[in-house]
């Protein structure tokens, strides 16, 4: 072939890695930035349980976190961050990773064993207390009742009983179906009222847990030493209720409820979300 | 040289002095041995250097400060010395309204020995009787002690005019003492707040009488005090004592320990039983008139007479310690349950203060503990020794400590005051520093093994990630959808339900709501006919049928003319109405003209199609 001939083929050539070029470079703007330096959540993982094996909580404790600041979950994940925060002898930082663990179906047993333990050792230090009945249920209500599931409940009864309904009036007219209809319609509206309702409410509420060894509960958000002294003590590693409606209007403060039903001011700080 | 430098000659002559006292009280004889150590007693400042009297307090009493005419009381004098002293008889004072039973007083002398410090109580106790009613002061009692003179305060009572009604208590003309009555005996008389008072409730009745039972008639309030009973009285049995020159029985019923929660005037009330006597023996004496009337087994009430006792306020603690409000004879011990624990593990800080005193209100000290350690709520422990005659035993604070790192730390020295109620002054206990140290557990590597039920093992190999976020459910799109669907679904269904219903029901609404379909029909019919009257008859009938259903009219016997007046009365266009009129009248005339072709039967429905729907519109 000469070299005349050959001429058409390399600029066609020249034109084909252009375009395979430019093709690559505008899938690349289509990639997410935090896929360009991925993190590997199962490498980091690794490397953490070695380093508890080697004892190093701390540098285990430092590898999980960075799986936890790139957005990665896992219920295995925080079970060992809690595991590795009891050896630091951190019982409300524990309690924080065992009860987010206990959120993950497959890991609620093991976490459960973890907040039994921590529980144990508050006994025996003589800080645990006890959980009052009605604020059991309430905390139940608010924080331990999957509000979703039950909204598409209601729903789900809904759709039914309005289907049933028609049925009833429409293809195959029959007071028994019609009735049944409305009747899953009233149940489907109750439930989606009442579960949608709870949700509103625990919306102004949320868990937290003392992670300071010891936080007296203030009467007002104002520190003072008299007031430290004379105030009920949060212990670490106690599960509270916050008000978030009361905690909004003092910046750097909580409005907490323990668990037997005493309530006062702490500093934000002295706590973990959850 | 000291006094208390002789030990054996102290005891020898407390030995004298006690067994001297005790004799007297025995027999009446027995005079020799009262003056005997008396002579000994009187000796005592003979020897050389006694002690600083410093310690000694002399008070005094009266058993009512409230009596009536003839009612007798009781003025007792106490001296209380750590160490014997020479007492010399109280000096007498005249009285106003009183008279003395007998200027014989009823001695006794008592030893305490509590953690190595004695205690020494002499009591001289007389028996007044009121004569006069009014207000009387007893001026103060003058009393020698080792050479020097002490007095007591004076006091007031107050006589009231009156019968003396209960059989207990002797009558004005008796000057003796009643054949049984019961006594409140305290061991100290001006205490300050928290400091302990032995109560006992003491039982005396001549040797004529016999006490089968008794029982406490009420529960004894003793408000401002805290109270704790003690052990069953060791003298519950009887013994012999001398009161007023005559033989009685003594015996003590109750012990109790009060402690004062508050300075000022505070009133014991109060003791009082019901009891089962019977006079024993065939002789009768004055004292059988108490039996007289009410055969000689009968059952009485007796009680002690209220006491008001001044309650000082214990001096401020001076600085430089930690006041813990121990009021007593205590000692204070620090220890630590183990010297060396692994990290995570716990430690107890034992704080043991042992002896005798307000166990029950003494407070736990505070320390100052490394940062290094968690501190948790302490356990509190009393132990108390039932055999001791007054509150003594030990109160243990356990402060829970946990390290968090490891090495090794010092819990700093700390001074515990103690209020020593003998001594009448604080005293220091100094609790040298401790040493722990923290380790790593050798053993702790990937479980935790607090005990043999208990372990936690990290979860290991490949597990499932989620990195995307929770996404509220009113955030979904087909939330709302299922939401919105059911409530368009129940409109439309209810509205079809309705239309069904009154298309059953409402023969006109049927009618108006068929006349579409069934001229309709009607046309296509006429559409399909071969025979061309028949075609325009059919046509004749859709458009009239069709305006009488829709105007609710007769379905039969409606002329042309009829149907066109309803149209004009309804208001349609009346060049639809022309159009109808002329649409009605061709059908109806048809027949007498000559056949029409197709195309001209095919226009006459296309147009009585368009006059309907045209009228489907307006009507």
């Amino acid at each position: 072939m000469s070299i005349r001939l050959m001429i058409p083929f390399f600029y066609a050539g020249r034109i084909y890695v252009a375009g395979l070029c430019l093709l690559l470079g505008l899938m690349s703007s289509f990639i997410p930035a935090s896929a360009v330096g991925e993190v590997q959540p199962q490498s980091l993982f690794n490397r953490g349980n070695y380093l508890m094996e080697e004892q190093d909580y701390t540098g285990a404790l430092s590898h999980f976190h960075e799986i936890e600041e790139h957005g990665y979950r896992s219920g295995a994940l925080f079970y060992n961050m809690g595991i590795s925060y009891v050896y630091l002898d951190s019982l409300g930082q524990a309690s924080y990773y065992f009860q987010r663990s206990a959120a993950y179906r497959n890991m609620g047993d093991r976490a459960d064993a973890g907040l039994a333990y921590i529980e144990d050792r508050m006994r025996s230090s003589g800080t645990f207390i006890p959980y009052l009945s009605w604020f059991a249920f309430t905390d139940r209500l608010l924080f331990g009742m999957n509000h979703t599931m039950w909204i598409f409940t209601g729903i789900f009864l809904l759709n039914a009983g309005v289907l049933i309904l028609i049925t009833g009036w429409l293809f195959r007219p029959n007071r028994w179906i019609v009735r049944g209809g409305a009747a899953t319609i009233l149940t489907g509206l109750l439930l989606l009222i009442f579960a949608v309702s709870v949700y509103v409410w625990s919306q102004n509420y949320r868990q937290g847990v003392v992670v300071e060894p010891r936080v007296p509960l203030l009467p007002e958000p104002a520190r003072s030493p008299d007031e430290e002294e004379e105030s009920d003590l949060a212990y670490e590693a106690y599960t509270v209720t916050l008000d978030m409606k009361m905690s909004r209007s003092h910046a750097g403060w909580a409005y907490v409820r323990l668990r037997n039903g005493v309530t006062g001011w702490i500093p934000e700080s002295a706590l973990r979300l959850l | 040289m000291q006094y208390r430098n002789y030990p054996g000659f102290s005891v020898f002559l407390l030995t004298a002095f006690i067994s001297a006292a005790d004799s007297y009280r025995t027999s009446r004889s027995a005079v020799t041995g009262m003056l005997f150590a008396a002579v000994l007693l009187g000796s005592v400042p003979a020897l050389p250097g006694p002690a600083a009297a410093s310690d000694v307090r002399v008070s005094a009493a009266l058993s009512s400060d409230n009596v009536t005419v003839g009612e007798q009381l009781t003025l007792r004098i106490d001296v209380f010395s750590r160490e014997p002293r020479d007492v010399g008889r109280p000096e007498l004072p005249e009285l106003n309204g009183l008279r003395y039973v007998s200027t014989v007083p009823r001695t006794s002398t008592s030893y305490s020995l509590v953690n190595g410090v004695a205690q020494m109580t002499y009591r001289y106790s007389y028996t007044l009787a009121a004569s006069d009613s009014g207000a009387y002061q007893i001026p103060p009692v003058y009393i020698d002690i080792d050479g020097e003179e002490y007095r007591t305060n004076a006091m007031t009572v107050v006589v009231r005019s009156g019968e003396a009604g209960d059989p207990q208590r002797p009558a004005t003309s008796d000057p003796d003492w009643p054949p049984i009555f019961l006594d409140l005996e305290l061991s100290e008389e001006e205490p300050v707040r928290g400091q302990q008072i032995v109560a006992e409730i003491v039982l005396y009745f001549r040797n004529t009488i016999e006490v089968s039972s008794f029982n406490i008639t009420s529960s004894w309030q003793t408000e401002g005090f805290w109270r704790e009973d003690l052990n069953e009285s060791p003298t519950r049995r009887p013994e012999s004592v001398v009161l007023g020159g005559r033989e009685y029985r003594r015996a003590v019923l109750s012990r109790y320990a009060l402690f004062p929660t508050r300075s000022g005037e505070l009133t014991v009330p109060s003791f009082s039983i019901r009891a089962s006597v019977r006079q024993s023996g065939r002789f009768q004496d004055q004292f059988s008139a108490f039996f007289q009337g009410f055969g000689r087994q009968r059952d009485v009430n007796l009680e002690t007479m209220p006491r008001t006792l001044h309650i000082s306020a214990p001096p401020t603690p001076p600085s430089g310690g930690q006041h813990i409000s121990a009021l007593g004879q205590f000692t204070v011990e620090r220890t630590l349950s183990q010297e060396r624990v692994k990290l995570g593990e716990a430690v107890d800080v034992i704080t043991e203060i042992r002896g005798s005193g307000n166990l029950g209100l003494i407070t736990r000290p505070d320390y100052d503990y490394p940062q290094s350690f968690d501190t948790h709520r302490p356990r509190e422990v009393i132990d108390r020794d039932n055999s001791a005659p007054r509150m003594s035993g030990t109160k243990q604070f356990r402060d829970v400590l946990i390290a968090r790192n490891v090495g090794e730390f010092t819990i700093p020295e700390s001074v515990i005051l103690v209020y020593n109620d003998a001594r009448r002054q604080y005293e220091r206990q100094v609790l040298p520093e401790l040493t722990l140290e923290v380790v790593r557990d050798p053993n702790a590597r990937i479980m935790i093994a607090q005990n043999d039920d208990f372990r936690l093992t990290p979860v290991r190999g490949s597990v499932s990630w989620r990195q995307e976020p929770d996404t509220p459910f009113f955030f979904l799109w087909w939330f709302w959808l299922v939401l919105v669907v059911p409530f368009v679904l129940f409109i439309w269904g209810y509205r079809t339900y309705r239309y069904r219903s009154k298309l059953t029901a409402d023969h006109d609404f049927y009618r108006y709501e068929q006349a579409w379909h069934n001229a309709v029909a009607l046309l296509d019919d006429s559409a399909r006919e071969q025979d061309v009257k028949k075609a325009y008859s059919g046509i004749y009938k859709a458009i009239s049928n069709f305006i009488t259903d829709r105007l609710h009219l007769p379905s039969a016997g409606q002329t042309v003319d009829q149907l066109v007046n309803e149209l004009y009365r309804r208001n349609v266009e009346s060049q639809l109405t022309n159009r109808v009129r002329h649409q009605l009248n061709k059908s109806a005339t048809i027949r007498y003209a000559p056949d029409p072709s197709a195309g001209d039967i095919a226009a006459d429905i296309a147009e009585a199609k368009k006059i309907i729907a045209e009228l489907k519109i307006q009507l």
